[in-house]
């Protein structure tokens, strides 16, 4: 800006000083012109008569012109005629010289020649030294001048920018540091100052009233976050009255089952019981009659079963985990080593593949898979060869074990039944069982994070799947 | 001919009484057992007061309890008789129908001798008193 201002300065002073300088010197001129001219006309007379004494006295008035530093006469044959000098060191030559130095820039004076001229006939020549001091006193007097006024420019300009400054910068400084502070704080309640009605102003108005509506906004956010955050907060909190209510009452159901499973038995003890007695007293029995009791012993061993079953049932969900890592690969072989007494009579090939070692509760594990080995050994039953085959596939979150069968396998529509408490796809003619076992194996991978899925088809086989999640150690 | 000894029945189900008492009359032992209703009664029946002051002061050979009874459950009578001197010795036998594992853990932490759980079947009933009658009134040996 100051630079700026400086350079303006410099040139336009420059100009000025040109052009002033060269009005001095045409003015000068001018007024040098009139004077010899006017000279020259007074040394008609004196040159006519050759008296050098007129001509000095003539040429002696140029005194009071200040300008005029001295005065000379020459013949036409270049000879000094007379001489004026108010110059001492002004040295005049005796023989009229064409000078070249007159039109240097820097002499002191520049000569004016005049020839003296009478009826066209030209009778001398009239040189006047003309002093160049005006033409110096003006630029000095241009120069100062010109430094007055560029300080006064100078300072005209310092105040003006300091105004400027105020009106234009100040405003836009408080504007960066509010968006500074605000950046910093988040605060948006915070407004800049705007006190003019200029662009500045309007830029400052504009500024705040977008402060407005971003405080508006982040007000309607922070109330709908708030909103969300309690609704979540109330969904919570029901969501947990309501799992304990479900969880109390999953409590109240389970010990129900537990306790009406212990009454259940006592009267079944006891029909068994008093009907042994019956028996044992009945001397004399038809076949009839010792069918009815076989019936009612039978019964009551179904009913005595079924019972052990819902108390395995029902303990097997209330029951503590005790997780460990279980390796598998033996917990099987044992499971598969108990059945070896009870096949001798039968042919069953058995494939036991790589199973690898799962994070869960033995005690439960091994209910697991007595129910799904003891499964492929009775569905297989019928068979002349029994095949059944163990493995696993391991993803990067899961282990997977299957049982597989080639026994009399399962219609895949009824899938969804199988695993469902004292669900039976087949008949206790064909099959003995209660329908639990299966339910058992489902409730004990579920409680172990995990899932189970069967696939089957009838008179050919099943599979049975059984998916752990991966404990990361 | 009454035996030389007492066995104490604790129990309140009329059924299961009738049923025990036939399972020790088919080993010859109906006379040797006394039935005492409740836990309050077979308290009484060892302290020998009560309905059973006039009683002449014996111990029995055997106790067995049933757990779920009125007033005094079997456990409870089990935890008096362990923590009296001259009771402790007695070979107390819990003769339940119920296979709840608290009730199994808290008998033993008591002191309890054995634990059975009532078979359904008869006549396997006839053989597990059979065999408590035979080990622990033949064989075991307690201090005089």
């Amino acid at each position: 800006m100051f630079i700026l201002v400086g350079v303006e300065l410099v040139i336009s002073l420059s100009l000025h000083l040109i052009t002033d300088i060269s009005n001095v010197q045409k003015r000068l001129h001018t007024q040098s012109v009139l004077y010899a001219e006017l000279l020259s006309e007074y040394c008609i007379a004196p040159m006519t008569f050759n008296d050098s004494a007129a001509v000095f006295e003539i040429i002696k008035k140029s005194d009071v012109i200040p300008t005029i530093l001295a005065a000379a006469v020459y013949t036409n044959t270049e000879e000094l005629v007379s001489m004026f000098s108010k110059d001492s060191l002004l040295t005049i030559p005796h023989a009229y010289i064409e000078s070249t130095k007159q039109s240097e820039l820097f002499a002191p004076y520049f000569i004016k020649k005049q020839p003296i001229v009478y009826n066209d006939v030209q009778l001398g020549i009239l040189c006047l030294y003309i002093s160049k001091a005006d033409i110096r006193k003006s630029i000095i007097y241009d120069i100062r001048w010109s430094f007055f006024v560029s300080i006064i420019i100078t300072l005209v300009g310092i105040i003006l920018i300091e105004m400027f400054q105020r009106k234009i910068s100040a405003p836009i400084i408080q504007l960066l540091e509010t968006i500074k502070i605000i950046r910093s704080t988040g605060n948006y309640a915070i407004r800049t100052q705007s006190n003019t009605q200029d662009e500045v102003g309007q830029l400052a108005d504009n500024f705040n009233e977008l402060l407005q509506q971003i405080q508006k906004q982040q007000k309607v956010e922070i109330e709908a976050k708030q909103e969300i955050e309690k609704l979540n907060k109330e969904l919570e909190e029901r969501v947990a009255i309501r799992t304990q209510q479900l969880e109390q009452s999953n409590k109240d159901l389970e010990s129900f089952a537990y306790s009406v499973s212990h009454d259940l038995r006592a009267p079944i003890r006891h029909i068994d019981g008093f009907t042994k007695m019956l028996e044992n007293k009945l001397t004399e029995k038809n076949e009839q009659i010792q069918h009815y009791f076989d019936k009612i012993h039978e019964s009551s061993r179904n009913m005595q079963n079924l019972i052990s079953d819902l108390l395995s049932y029902s303990r097997i969900g209330r029951q503590e985990l005790e997780m460990d890592f279980i390796d598998m690969q033996s917990v099987i072989q044992q499971i598969i080593d108990n059945y070896e007494q009870d096949l001798q009579s039968r042919t069953v090939e058995w494939i036991i593949n790589e199973i690898p070692p799962v994070y869960g509760d033995i005690r439960l594990l091994r209910v697991a898979f007595e129910n799904l080995l003891s499964n492929a050994i009775k569905y297989t039953s019928k068979n002349d060869v029994s095949r059944i085959e163990i493995g696993s596939t391991q993803t990067e979150q899961t282990i997977e074990i299957y049982v597989k069968d080639n026994g009399v396998g399962f219609d895949q529509t009824y899938v969804d039944k199988i695993f469902g408490v004292f669900q039976r796809l087949h008949s206790d003619k064909d099959f003995q069982g209660t329908g639990i076992g299966l339910a058992n194996v489902k409730r004990i991978i579920q409680r172990h994070g995990g899932s189970v899925r069967a696939e089957g088809v009838e008179n050919q086989g099943a599979v049975f799947y059984v998916t752990f999640p991966k404990k990361n150690v | 001919m009454k035996p030389q000894f007492r066995i104490l029945l604790a129990e309140d189900n009329e059924n299961d009484i009738e049923l025990t008492l036939e399972a020790f009359n088919q080993h010859g032992l109906q006379d040797a057992v006394d039935v005492c209703r409740d836990g309050t009664l077979a308290l009484d029946y060892l302290y020998c007061r009560g309905a059973y002051s006039q009683r002449i002061a014996e111990n029995p050979i055997l106790i067995l309890l049933d757990n779920k009874m009125p007033k005094l459950t079997g456990i409870d009578v089990l935890k008096t008789i362990k923590q009296d001197e001259n009771l402790r010795n007695i070979p107390v036998i819990m003769l339940t129908s119920s296979d709840i594992d608290k009730d199994i853990i808290e008998s033993y932490n008591l002191g309890v001798n054995a634990y059975v759980v009532k078979p359904v079947d008869f006549e396997e009933f006839i053989e597990t008193v059979k065999t408590l009658g035979l080990f622990w009134i033949t064989l075991n040996k307690v201090p005089r």
